[in-house]
């Protein structure tokens, strides 16, 4: 009969954790979990079952675990901890702001039996305040994906530390654009910054073009001429397209990078060099290196941090914010006034693979500019290329958009509109939240998050 | 001779790599530990303890959880990631000496899902 009550007492308690929307566990005095609620299971990404008996940190995963953790506090003290905003790694690898709480646990004996932690997934303000402060843009960067975001977060970082960057990405990523920004936030921001591509030019262009020469070095060299590395002194020197070198440069390159110093063509007088370096290659230099195309003390040496810049096609929410910013900046440059672009012609953008990526995106938005005078970009004013799977009288114009893309995108709009509010987005749409959560997850529609976890519930 | 680092924190494994302080640095060879010493990485920003531990000239890092960034900026450093472990230190060595470290009980919660990117032969670590 007792064990009765105490089941049921223990299934009602469930059920009263499981309908809280804040996470919730429980420990015992030795720090494993004793209770993990469902909202537990969804902010963490760890199941109930797997966590029940583990350790409270390996679960738990917060930046407070090892050195302040918030629960042993409230246990030391007996003193609950309110609102405390941390940050925890959940299964996905991602970090999640959190906002915690911290009570203790006692029996009816008042004897202490552990700790109760609840917290709430504070991500989706972050997202809003994000919002509020523009911060989808970054040193002339755009991105609201979360690859992008991760990016904006180190990049400050990696500006500061003065060390080699290789950039690696596909061509029209903004290999230059993030260069320059690397040079913007960094320390040598007021000296220049001087690009060079390095696959374009011959091997003794290449060289005289970053060394510089003397008067007399060679038949045409009537007065000396300082190279890009003498011209960048104390700033930032942009090597793009570092795979293309050929082995005779990558000696000279290597030699200059590893002894800080070089000397121009006709000169044996070397000059120290002061200059950051930042590579950049569309092509992935370790398989060069395998191959052996491409030197490994080299690759060593500028391989110091690797940045991979996504291509446009695993980035798409991005989309329609680049679009925006394109609009502003053609809008400027070519004094018109054209409002956005229609929900068909967006349609067509969204679904574009963009093999030149971003660069193409620009292009295509600069092509519209072009035809369209004023008002909205329709799908007439679009590069015949995207028009070409058009068929007339079929909406959004696409000919091979299935219902499912159709549906996909509807979604996606509406809930880009709407900021990421889901259950804003679903009353514009006139259907269920709950349908469009559903729909969200089966049309595996990328969204503001990632994660595809229900964060408007709370 | 590999070498080999853990993020440790009292006698287990750290179980966020992020704010992790202490390493133990071990030089393995033929499955067999040659040397071991403790070391403190004071930076704590993301650059500067990545390129601490690149500067230790660790071949394979052990750790709990680790930011995906985190992760991705050691794997292109050429670090091979062993993430998401947990337990005590010395377990957790021998089983990775023997090969073993893919037995649940060295795994985080919620994390089996997730390809590990270290890649066991014959049922041992490459060592």
């Amino acid at each position: 009969m007792k064990n009765n009550l105490n089941n049921e007492a223990r299934s009602a308690t469930d059920v009263i954790l499981n309908s809280v929307a804040d996470g919730v566990f429980t420990v015992n005095k030795d720090w494993e979990i004793t209770s993990f609620n469902r909202a537990a299971e969804e902010i963490t990404g760890v199941k109930r079952d797997e966590a029940i008996g583990r350790k409270c940190c390996d679960v738990f995963r917060s930046n407070i675990c090892e050195n302040a953790c918030a629960l042993k506090k409230t246990m030391r003290t007996g003193r609950p901890i309110i609102n405390q905003t941390i940050y925890i790694i959940n299964a996905n690898g991602q970090r999640l702001s959190i906002s915690i709480s911290t009570a203790i646990l006692k029996d009816n004996q008042n004897n202490l039996i552990g700790g109760v932690e609840t917290f709430r997934d504070l991500s989706i303000v972050e997202q809003l305040r994000k919002e509020l402060q523009d911060k989808y843009t970054f040193a002339d960067i755009v991105g609201r994906s979360q690859s992008m975001q991760q990016l904006f977060e180190i990049l400050p970082e990696i500006a500061r530390s003065d060390s080699t960057i290789l950039l690696e990405g596909a061509s029209g990523t903004g290999k230059e654009i993030f260069a320059r920004a690397i040079h913007n936030l960094s320390s040598r921001r007021d000296k220049p910054f001087v690009p060079i591509n390095c696959g374009a030019l011959p091997d003794s262009l290449l060289e005289s073009e970053l060394f510089g020469y003397k008067a007399g070095a060679f038949t045409d060299a009537r007065r000396d001429k300082s190279g890009r590395f003498a011209i960048a002194e104390g700033g930032t020197v942009f090597l793009d397209e570092i795979g293309d070198v050929s082995p005779a440069m990558q000696a000279k390159l290597l030699r200059v990078i590893q002894e800080k110093v070089f000397e121009p063509l006709g000169s044996n007088k070397p000059i120290k060099l002061d200059v950051r370096l930042v590579a950049a290659t569309n092509k992935e230099l370790s398989q060069l290196v395998k191959q052996g195309i491409f030197r490994d003390d080299l690759f060593y040496r500028i391989n110091v941090f690797r940045i991979k810049l996504p291509d446009l096609q695993e980035r798409r929410e991005d989309i329609p914010l680049l679009i925006d910013n394109f609009i502003s900046k053609f809008n400027r440059l070519k004094n018109k006034d054209i409002q956005g672009v229609s929900q068909e012609a967006m349609a067509i953008l969204m679904e574009y693979e963009y093999p030149g990526n971003i660069r193409e995106l620009e292009n295509i938005i600069e092509h519209a500019y072009v035809l369209c005078r004023g008002g909205l970009i329709e799908p007439r004013y679009l590069p015949p290329v995207l028009r070409a799977q058009e068929k007339p009288g079929t909406w959004p114009g696409k000919k091979s958009l299935s219902l499912q893309a159709m549906e996909a995108y509807y979604i996606a709009d509406a809930v880009r509109r709407h900021h990421g509010n889901r259950v804003a987005a679903a009353k514009d749409l006139g259907i269920n939240p709950s349908t469009l959560f559903r729909k969200i997850k089966s049309l595996k529609i990328k969204v503001m998050d990632e994660d595809g976890r229900n964060r408007n519930k709370k | 001779m590999m070498k080999l680092a853990i993020s440790i924190w009292e006698n287990r494994l750290a179980p966020v790599f992020d704010v992790s302080r202490r390493f133990l640095i071990i030089d393995i060879e033929c499955n067999q530990e040659l040397n071991r010493y403790e070391t403190t990485i004071p930076e704590t920003s993301l650059i500067g303890k990545a390129g601490s531990i690149i500067e230790l000239k660790v071949e394979v890092l052990i750790c709990g959880a680790i930011s995906r960034l985190y992760e991705e900026m050691l794997l292109a450093s050429g670090i091979q990631v062993v993430p998401r472990i947990c337990g005590q230190v010395e377990e957790v060595l021998q089983a990775f000496i023997t090969g073993k470290l893919d037995e649940k009980r060295f795994l985080m919660p919620g994390c089996c899902g997730r390809r590990r990117r270290f890649q066991g032969k014959h049922g041992q670590n490459r060592i």
